[in-house]
């Protein structure tokens, strides 16, 4: 009795294996397959040979800006449900699968990560001043928008939900990741360094000017007249053991480039450090914030 | 990794060892940003498509990401679009 039983168990464990093996061949089979269709989509690009060379030798950098496009699209639509093999996603299971997972990543992702990395985005999209009706925001001389505090308290809400979604899809993916410098980042450090990225590429004050996303419908156009005639600049970004306001770690490193944008006048006192008393001293001490792994404070 | 676990059970390749599906999630993905990067040269004009060359060469992936954002403005639905093509085609073949 002992003995059939092990040999049917051997002899399931072996059709079993025999099985994983056929799967994992057809698998690269057809992986081989797609990897050529899209070598031979290249060719038709029309490119140079030199554009050619430049196209290969920057794969890595233009999947991981690619990358990026894709994680907001898993998102903000239904690329996840489509996956779970939803029959209708766009109708159906779309809504549902989207509140359930912004649910799961609220409850992952500490509140105090979640506050934080929203201020440093809010902060990080220009220079914020109160107003009689609420705020205003320089971006740039054309670029300037203002925001009822009711609907800046829609707009946190929202960022704040697509910034938890996005640290925990970065988060629960387990493959190693290389930084610039050469170092292996964990999930939740490369999770900081996409959502740092997008930071910087001024993510948030893009979609505020194409009025699209969660953004839509909450900011209007303002002027630089009513720029100068509003109030004190306000800060998002603070400490949570004082209220004094410290610089944005998040854009210590902000390229000229991008500075540019924002550098017409008035400067932004997160770039012009000089001109705003609160602002400390790089090489000052801060403070270490309650979430090592996923606070902006360390990410510098 | 973009596609990940979740996700791993519809394409069929639950079955397999942990480091296989790992490996072919990282292909597949491979293959829609590959895809993605080559479909935004053929939404650029000659001159913009220049430029993007120029960035692809000096610039970081902060640098394409932007121009990209900038200067294709459904970057997000070709994303969407490529992603569930690819996925879908896996599928298919591997049912064939």
């Amino acid at each position: 009795m002992i003995n059939i039983e092990k040999g049917f168990s051997f002899e399931f464990q072996n059709k079993f294996n025999e099985s994983q093996e056929e799967l994992s061949k057809k698998v690269d089979v057809v992986l081989e397959e797609q990897e050529k269709e899209q070598k031979a989509s290249l060719e038709k690009l029309n490119l140079s040979n030199e554009e050619k060379s430049v196209f290969e030798k920057s794969k890595e950098k233009t999947r991981k800006a690619a990358s990026i496009f894709l994680v907001g699209v898993m998102m903000a639509t239904s690329f996840l449900a489509v996956g779970c093999k939803a029959e209708n996603p766009k109708t159906t299971i779309q809504e549902q699968t989207k509140i359930e997972y912004v649910e799961k990543a609220k409850e992952v992702i500490p509140q105090e990560a979640r506050e934080s990395w929203t201020a440093v985005a809010l902060d990080s999209m220009g220079s914020w001043k109160e107003t009689e009706e609420g705020f205003i925001v320089f971006m740039s001389a054309l670029d300037i928008y203002e925001i009822s505090e009711k609907n800046l308290e829609e707009f946190k809400e929202k960022l704040g939900d697509y910034i938890v979604q996005y640290l925990y899809t970065k988060s629960s993916e387990d493959i190693v990741f290389i930084d610039k410098y050469g170092k292996e980042l964990g999930p939740q450090e490369r999770a900081c360094e996409m959502l740092e990225m997008q930071i910087r590429a001024n993510t948030f004050g893009r979609i505020v000017k194409k009025d699209e996303d969660f953004a839509k419908g909450l900011f209007k156009k303002s002027s630089q007249e009513k720029w100068d005639q509003a109030g004190d600049h306000v800060y998002f970004y603070q400490t949570n053991e004082s209220t004094e306001v410290q610089e944005s770690p998040a854009l210590d490193h902000l390229e000229p480039t991008l500075k540019s944008e924002t550098q017409e006048t008035p400067v932004s006192p997160l770039e012009n450090p000089s001109e705003n008393p609160s602002v400390k001293d790089d090489t000052e001490v801060r403070e270490s914030p309650p979430l090592d792994h996923l606070d902006p404070t360390l990410r510098q | 990794m973009i596609i990940n676990k979740k996700i791993f059970s519809a394409l069929g390749i639950e079955k397999l060892p942990e480091s296989k599906q790992r490996e072919i999630a990282v292909r597949l993905e491979n293959i829609i940003l590959d895809k993605l990067s080559a479909e935004a040269i053929k939404e650029l004009s000659s001159q913009k498509k220049e430029e993007y060359i120029k960035i692809l060469e000096s610039g970081e992936p902060k640098d394409i990401y932007i121009f990209l954002s900038d200067n294709i403005s459904n970057f997000e639905e070709i994303a969407e679009k490529i992603a569930f093509e690819v996925v879908e085609n896996f599928k298919a073949k591997l049912n064939k």
